[in-house]
């Protein structure tokens, strides 16, 4: 037995060499796509900083939360058992000059939990829901590519009551993927 | 030939037959491309909660009926039967493009999908919310003579985010259709977003 494995120690290893190998290449580039079309990679913001991401400066400026079961939540026709949660978040979109387009961002809103604090329930803008809140005037309800100065967005996002307080926005632009904004509530 | 060469050849002969019965026996078990895109299937019954990766849902209340008209006013004349699914749904972990995409009714290897045409009257298709349960009727157009066959004893009622459930939950629950009462007509309640 010692022989023949001596005889065919070149060919052995090569096998134990190559077939991991081959697996490892054939499924790379399936999960490397993967990966690098997803939001995977978070560049985490303490709460109230600012943050410089796809040329512009972010910073979340204020946040509310609402409850379904308060004046405010039956006036914005929330649904039962639910919370509203308001994110007012500055952009500087840096310098651009008439023509150009500042970021075109997608948020959302995590909940995160346990000992490595990952997103465990997650909730897009609740812009088309159908509940009955409105953003003050001359403040927008998320990014706007048209707008070249300083500006700020309120984006809504309609939670279950029982989520924590342990929440923080996702901020994501496609062009920046698999890196996103993580700014902490 | 000595003894040993002979011995050599033999144990090479069975080498071989073991090499050639394990290869026969993983292109036997190995899983075919539906086997390995299919669904996973989380199976219970009406007025449990069943809960997939990114799918909740509980039906509480089938019903076959003649006629059926919606909270909107869509009434739904048919030659065959409605069968109303009432049911409350919402996401897990995400609800990012999420929907309740997959509503069927599947009965003897035959899917129906929940119909559409009463627009916001069902819940078909509709947005779904994490954690935030979203509550109505699924309406189901099935031919009349069904209803009474033996195949209806054993309908089953499919729920999945999306419509392509592959490699994804797929909530089912078992309904015997036939020891439900023909009703000569329903109308059904107004969608509801939030907790009952």
């Amino acid at each position: 037995m010692k022989r023949w494995v001596k005889q065919n120690a070149v060919a052995l290893v090569a096998v134990a060499v190559l077939a991991p190998a081959t697996v490892a290449v054939t499924f790379s580039t399936e999960w490397s796509s993967f990966l690098t079309t997803r939001p995977t990679q978070p560049i985490e913001v303490a709460e109230g900083l600012a943050a410089e991401f796809d040329g512009a400066q972010w910073r979340v400026a204020h946040t509310e939360r609402i409850s379904s079961a308060s004046r405010e939540g039956v006036d914005a026709a929330l649904p039962a058992g639910s919370d509203l949660v308001l994110v007012t978040v500055e952009v500087d979109p840096g310098t651009l000059t008439p023509g150009d387009k500042s970021s075109f961002c997608t948020v959302r809103l995590g909940e995160y939990e346990g000992p490595n604090d990952t997103a465990v329930r997650i909730w897009g803008d609740a812009l088309f829901s159908g509940i009955d809140y409105r953003t003050p005037e001359g403040v927008e309800s998320g990014c706007s590519p048209d707008i070249i100065e300083p500006y700020t967005f309120t984006s809504t996002f309609v939670i279950a009551d029982d989520a924590s307080d342990n929440l923080g926005v996702l901020l994501q632009v496609s062009d920046e993927l698999p890196r996103y904004l993580l700014l902490r509530l | 030939m000595t003894r040993m060469t002979a011995l050599k050849r033999v144990a090479n002969g069975v080498g071989l037959v073991v090499v050639l019965a394990i290869a026969w026996f993983v292109t036997q078990t190995t899983p075919t491309e539906e086997e390995w895109q299919a669904p996973i299937v989380v199976s219970g019954d009406l007025g449990e909660t069943l809960t997939g990766r990114n799918i909740e849902a509980v039906v509480s209340e089938v019903r076959i009926a003649e006629s059926v008209t919606a909270s909107n006013g869509w009434a739904g004349p048919t030659s065959g039967v409605w069968v109303v699914v009432d049911t409350s749904v919402s996401s897990v972990v995400d609800d990012f493009g999420v929907s309740l995409g997959t509503a069927e009714l599947v009965i003897d290897g035959i899917t129906y999908s929940a119909s559409e045409r009463p627009d916001d009257g069902t819940i078909a298709r509709a947005p779904l919310t994490t954690a935030i349960p979203l509550t109505g009727p699924l309406m189901f157009e099935i031919p009349r003579d069904l209803v009474e066959s033996e195949a209806a004893a054993s309908a089953t009622i499919q729920l999945a985010v999306n419509s392509d459930p592959r490699a994804d939950s797929l909530l089912a629950i078992t309904v015997d259709l036939s020891a439900l009462p023909l009703l000569p007509s329903v109308e059904t309640d107004e969608p509801i977003w939030g907790a009952l």
